[in-house]
């Protein structure tokens, strides 16, 4: 087969090359699914088609209006269907889109789905392709390396709820109630999951971060996440500061919302930085003063072992690990929303 | 493990409705009618949803258009038949003149009806003006033997 002057067939492959071959008139990868026309064209949407690929555990769909993709309507849309229905778009407009399957999972989320299993939690093929999805994201951003103990809140029960994804320690304890779903874990005001992180044991004083999804914007004095004294936690009284290793009185007061995905990083002795939804960095000066030798608590707050300020908030994701940086917070941001917009809980 | 990307495939999404309006001509029966254009179709629809449509008109708007069959009316009889049969064809359009007489003094009952109960109306509304202008003469009228008797009992006249 001729491609210019080059004849392909001659081409010898290496270990992770692939071929490309002629399917009718259009050149494709040998070892890449098949788009096929779009069904059910209309105004605002149409359907997008491909034929099943092998193996194939989930599918990445790309629509942009320029054909080489440097802009996109749709990025990497996740769907375990060989179809999907692209609705938003403008009348009388050329959209192009392609597809990439993924096969099999990452060993990291298939131990999670063990883990998962054996605590006689399930989770749907959705929910498993966005958490192979999330991995694959943090790995491909280096941040999965600073996670220590990642909660994606999937499976609708506590069983799999307080499973971690980035290993089998730092498995979570829920107590006092609360309720589960599909969207993730409901505080009921007096309960909390402890996560069995003891910061102090575990941590680092001068890099460390903590993040939830929250998908419930309500006002109150409540904490979301943390331990107190040698205050480490994230989001205090409608979610305007947080504090990480600092006894100092935290500075941050700007937000007046509780949804949404929060980070508190602290990557050095002098600043801590906050972020709220992607936004730029809050960043306060309080110095780095000690770690409290306490677990904890998600939905709440570890008051020297008692719980305290309990919510009553819906939580999707929550994270400890490492500190991160501007650049990192933003990617880390980007990696969990499309997450969530996979499992349509997305704020 | 992801594979490489698929091949592409390009759609184009379909036009909006273009929706037209036109005007009635002068000295004209009144008659509304707009005239909608997709790249598939074009038709021309009576609606009395104009006055919704015109809220719309320069703006995307979605709607189905229905072509409902023109009804097709049979003849009762046929043309060989009028033919070999000239006075049933008679009676058929003796028929059919009757018919269309009658309609036709339906429509001139009701135009009829209509013009008197306007009349009607502008009638009401003149006797209860005159009504009222008689009540207002009787109170005047009332206050003027009332001044009288006053005058006379004063011996002024």
């Amino acid at each position: 087969m001729k491609l210019g002057a080059l004849d392909i067939s001659t081409v010898k492959l290496g270990t992770n090359q692939v071929q490309a071959v002629y399917q009718g008139a259009n050149l494709v990868w040998q070892n890449a699914p098949v788009a096929t026309a779009a069904t059910g064209v209309g105004q605002t949407s149409f359907t997008a088609n491909w034929n099943a690929y092998s193996g194939a555990t989930y599918y990445l769909l790309d629509v942009s209006e320029s054909s080489d993709f440097s802009t996109f309507v749709y990025e990497n849309q996740i769907t375990t269907s060989t179809s999907y229905v692209v609705i938003g778009l403008n009348s009388n407009t050329t959209y192009y889109y392609r597809v990439r399957a993924n096969v099999g999972y990452d060993s990291d989320a298939q131990a999670f789905f063990d883990r998962v299993a054996d605590a006689e939690g399930s989770l749907s093929t959705t929910e498993q392709a966005a958490v192979n999805q999330l991995v694959l994201d943090l790995k491909a951003n280096s941040i999965w390396t600073p996670m220590k103990a990642i909660y994606p809140m999937v499976g609708a029960s506590a069983a799999a709820c307080a499973q971690n994804l980035k290993s089998a320690s730092f498995t979570g304890t829920f107590t006092s109630g609360g309720s589960y779903s599909s969207s993730g874990y409901n505080g009921n005001g007096v309960a909390h999951m402890d996560t069995n992180y003891n910061v102090n044991t575990n941590g680092s004083l001068n890099s460390a971060h903590l993040s939830i999804y929250s998908r419930t914007n309500n006002s109150g004095s409540f904490v979301d996440f943390g331990a107190n004294p040698q205050s480490h936690f994230l989001t205090y009284n409608f979610g305007n500061y947080s504090s990480i290793n600092s006894s100092d009185t935290p500075a941050f007061s700007s937000l007046s919302t509780s949804d949404g995905f929060f980070i508190g990083s602290r990557t050095s002795s002098t600043e801590a930085r906050f972020f709220h939804k992607g936004g730029s960095a809050i960043v306060s000066s309080r110095s780095s003063t000690s770690m409290p030798n306490l677990n904890l608590y998600l939905g709440g707050l570890n008051n020297s072992g008692n719980r305290a300020f309990a919510t009553s908030r819906q939580y999707a994701f929550a994270s400890i690990g490492d500190g991160l940086t501007d650049l990192e917070a933003g990617y880390f941001y980007n990696a969990v929303q499309t997450f969530q917009t996979t499992l349509s809980r997305q704020v | 493990m992801i594979t490489p990307y698929s091949n592409i495939i390009s759609v184009t999404t379909l036009m909006l409705p273009i929706i037209k309006a036109y005007p009635v001509p002068n000295g004209e029966k009144p008659y509304i009618g707009l005239i909608i254009t997709t790249p598939n179709l074009t038709a021309f629809i009576t609606s009395n949803t104009l006055n919704t449509l015109k809220k719309h008109l320069g703006e995307p708007i979605e709607f189905d258009v229905t072509f409902p069959e023109l009804p097709y009316m049979k003849l009762p009889i046929t043309f060989e038949q009028f033919k070999s049969d000239p006075l049933k064809a008679l009676f058929f359009a003796a028929l059919v003149a009757m018919t269309a007489l009658y309609v036709d003094s339906r429509n001139q009952m009701a135009k009829a009806t209509e013009v008197c109960e306007k009349r009607l109306q502008m009638c009401e509304a003149k006797l209860d003006k005159l009504t009222k202008q008689l009540k207002t003469q009787d109170s005047l009228c009332s206050a003027l033997v009332t001044e009288i008797t006053i005058y006379k009992s004063l011996g002024k006249i």
